[in-house]
């Protein structure tokens, strides 16, 4: 891993067009502005990581259990819309 | 065309019908397009198969059945992405984890797919606020 030091206001660069700018350290938080082409996505790691574990479980999702639960999502999407009526009502 | 599914086996798609991820679905790097499938007819739930790995399909769900008020926070970036012009070129999928119990099936509110069915443009968007749960569950009580 490059290690690198910076302070306040001051950039790194990758390659041509990625600029990492520390704007504020306060206590243990840094604020880092970024600046990438927009067809780059920029997550936040422990999010991106979630996201990714999330997707890798909903690929293994058993066809055959579908059936039995698209009525018991059906009858609960029911009840949702039944509360809220009832919410509105109130 | 023909495209060669584990699940449905070879099933026959339209090529319009093919869509094109402008990101990958993260975790999925080597594939770029899918198909949306209906499960059944009058099936809550679709199948967005991949055309490029036979093996790779995810169970997707309109959030608005159990989630009426649902709303993606689309960023200028990526209905730009996505060429959508109007609200009404998107559709918002979310993914839905089925586990070994199935009673505790959950839908990922936090990283839906932003679909644009005329242009066939696709993307899941990651949803930096906490408003939405990664796993939201769907059966209420159940």
């Amino acid at each position: 891993m490059l290690v690198l030091t910076r302070k306040i206001d001051e950039s790194i660069i990758i390659g041509e067009d990625i600029e990492i700018k520390v704007l504020a350290i306060t206590g243990k938080s840094v604020k880092l502005g970024i600046i990438a082409p927009k067809e780059l996505s920029v997550y936040r790691k422990e999010i991106y990581e979630a996201i990714k574990r999330e997707n890798v479980a909903a690929s293994m999702a058993p066809p055959d259990k579908l059936d039995s639960l698209e009525k018991l999502l059906i009858n609960s999407a029911k009840k949702t819309e039944r509360s809220s009526e009832e919410e509105n009502r109130g | 065309m023909k495209i060669t599914t584990t699940r449905f086996g070879e099933i026959d798609v339209k090529e319009d019908e093919i869509i094109h991820m402008v990101e990958p679905i993260l975790g999925f790097p080597y594939s770029k397009r899918y198909v949306i499938l209906n499960h059944k007819t009058g099936s809550p739930f679709k199948w967005l198969q991949s055309v490029d790995d036979a093996g790779l399909a995810f169970v997707i769900v309109d959030p608005r059945l159990f989630k009426p008020d649902y709303v993606v926070p689309l960023e200028k970036e990526d209905a730009e992405k996505l060429q959508i012009e109007d609200e009404a070129d998107a559709e918002v999928y979310v993914f839905v984890v089925i586990p070994e119990d199935p009673k505790e099936m959950s839908a990922n509110l936090k990283g839906p797919l932003v679909v644009n069915r005329k242009k066939r443009l696709a993307k899941q968007i990651v949803l930096i606020d906490d408003s939405y749960p990664l796993r939201y569950k769907l059966l209420k009580g159940a």
